[in-house]
């Protein structure tokens, strides 16, 4: 059950969630394949934050196994999960919003160039090279993000649409091999989200190895991004495809519009 | 006016004592929420490590290093065994239990040396008095204000310059999204309690040098008053609490000197008072800004 091909990134094997009696997540398996972006959606209170949590770390499972490249990850800590390539964002934006954009970007790259306190103490060439290269490799990210100009700026002072760039910036400088998105168009104007969509259309050109796993509210945003969507109600997985699945997925209209086809032929 | 100017080196003493503790109690604030009431027992323990080492004949200089180490590495274990198991249970759990911490140190440095005052004796150089126009100074005086003022800069230079400062900034405006961001808070935490343990023992190390006298108890008032400076200034906020340390010291002192003798020696009401005050107009202090952890 455990084995898993080269081209899994992330397993999830009957995993639910219970907080004081409420079954938040409920016997969910599902598979995230390398290189591809997929969609997690559903309605308010299906679970979709909670998953995204406990993949990330920040809660465990009650039961089931998530693994991570063929690895039990139910345990681990956000910031080693980090540290492994897990990236995320939030629902609410969490920037170091006192810090300037480049140093919100540095946080998250600085594990990536390592010294010792004697080396700094000294300042060595391996201090010196792996500030430069902290220094260089966050600049770079920003300008893919086309946000270098903001670097200086402070995070909380910028427009909201910056704000979140930076944030999805933050995660790349973990270098993550998953990305993991929560609502990243909520608040936005569909200008906003179009441009949204492009900028993580060109963060993944740039990344194709990279894994995405978004969660949004945003039908035009998911279906013009994803390979693969999953659709969460009541804590399970209720139905899952592509994209042009999802659209005539019988289940999923039921979910969103109430009643589904069975409403409207009685409605008629 | 030759009063006038005595009280205000006394006060800049004082004021620089109290903000080497005060930052550090700030310092530990910033990252885990904790008010660590075990703070001021820090300059205790730091008194006693340097007096125990110079009956051993360690030279004096070399007795302040150790004496400084050893309160660090007390810090950093009394984090590791006292705090960090409680990290999850709430910030009221850590006021306790530093609460208890602090009434064990005391209880262990009264049962091995006893309760009586001791005198730290340090270097004859330091007690000499410099003439100043119609003013005599300790060498001590500048010692603490240079403590102080060094410190501060080194301070400065790790918040601002290094990796640890940027972990430290991160985790004080958003601890849960620098989780996310690979920054081990664990490792975090005890940085700052190193960084303010070494305060805490630099500030008992030049309080006893100044005023000798030292005792099992010695920590826990003026770990009380740095800890009121810190709220004066903002808790939290490395700034706000030198300049709530100066603002106390510099009322401790002008009330003792010029209130009237019946009451001057109600000196510590008068400084509980402005804190109440202060905190009525400025309930997160001169220089807080309503910070809310996350």
């Amino acid at each position: 059950m455990a084995e898993s091909n080269n081209s899994t990134l992330i397993k999830i094997e009957d995993v639910s969630a219970v907080f004081q009696g409420i079954t938040a997540v409920d016997n969910v398996r599902f598979t995230l394949e390398k290189g591809k972006i997929y969609g997690l959606i559903g309605t308010n209170g299906a679970g979709k934050s909670t998953l995204l949590n406990m993949i990330s770390g920040n809660i465990h499972p009650t039961s089931g196994r998530i693994l991570y490249k063929g690895k039990e990850i139910n345990r681990s800590s956000s910031h080693t999960l980090a540290e492994k390539g897990i990236a995320r964002t939030f629902q609410n934006l969490r920037l170091f919003g006192k810090e300037t954009v480049i140093e919100n970007v540095k946080v998250a790259g600085q594990g990536k160039f390592r010294y010792s306190v004697l080396q700094m103490l000294f300042n060595t060439k391996t201090y010196r090279n792996a500030e430069k290269k902290l220094n260089r490799n966050s600049f770079d990210i920003l300008r893919n993000l086309d946000i270098e100009k903001y670097a200086e700026r402070r995070a909380d002072s910028l427009p909201y649409g910056i704000q979140r760039k930076t944030e999805i910036a933050r995660c790349l400088a973990l270098n993550p091999n998953l990305l993991l998105l929560d609502e990243p168009a909520a608040g936005m104007n569909p200008k906003e989200s179009a441009q949204l969509v492009k900028d993580i259309r060109e963060v993944h050109k740039k990344n194709p190895e990279m894994t995405i796993l978004i969660i949004e509210h945003d039908m035009k945003v998911v279906m013009s991004l994803c390979d693969y969507i999953y659709t969460m109600a009541s804590g399970k997985i209720i139905d899952e495809g592509t994209p042009e699945e999802i659209q005539n997925s019988e289940k999923v209209i039921e979910l969103y519009l109430g009643h589904g086809k069975y409403a409207e032929s009685k409605r008629a | 006016m030759n009063f006038f100017i005595a009280e205000i080196i006394n006060a800049i003493k004082l004021g620089s004592i109290y903000a080497l503790i005060a930052i550090g109690y700030s310092i530990v604030y910033s990252i885990l929420g904790l008010i660590n009431f075990a703070h001021g027992d820090l300059m205790m323990v730091a008194v006693y490590s340097l007096w125990v080492l110079m009956n051993l004949k360690i030279p004096f200089a070399l007795a302040v290093i150790l004496a400084v180490i050893i309160t660090m590495l007390l810090a950093i274990i009394t984090e590791r065994v006292a705090y960090r198991p409680l990290l999850n249970n709430g910030e009221e759990t850590l006021i306790i239990t530093s609460l208890a911490v602090s009434i064990l140190l005391q209880s262990i440095s009264q049962a091995v040396f006893g309760i009586d005052n001791k005198a730290l004796k340090v270097p004859v150089f330091f007690t000499k008095r410099i003439q100043i126009a119609d003013f005599t100074v300790s060498v001590m005086n500048f010692v603490i204000l240079a403590v102080t003022i060094v410190s501060v800069i080194v301070l400065a230079f790790i918040l601002k310059k290094t990796r640890i400062g940027l972990a430290m900034r991160a985790i004080k405006d958003n601890s849960l999204a620098a989780d996310f961001m690979g920054i081990n808070r664990k490792a975090v935490i005890v940085a700052a309690f190193g960084i303010g343990s070494a305060l805490a023992a630099l500030a008992g190390i030049t309080y006893t040098g100044e005023y000798v006298s030292f005792d099992p108890q010695m920590g826990f008032m003026l770990g009380i008053k740095a800890f009121i400076a810190a709220v004066i200034g903002g808790l939290g906020s490395i700034t706000g609490a030198a300049l709530g340390a100066f603002v106390l010291a510099f009322l401790e002192i002008f009330f003792a000197g010029y209130l009237p003798d019946s009451i001057a020696s109600y000196q510590t009401v008068f400084v509980f008072l402005i804190l109440i005050l202060v905190l009525l107009v400025r309930p997160d202090g001169l220089l807080g800004k309503n910070a809310k952890r996350s």
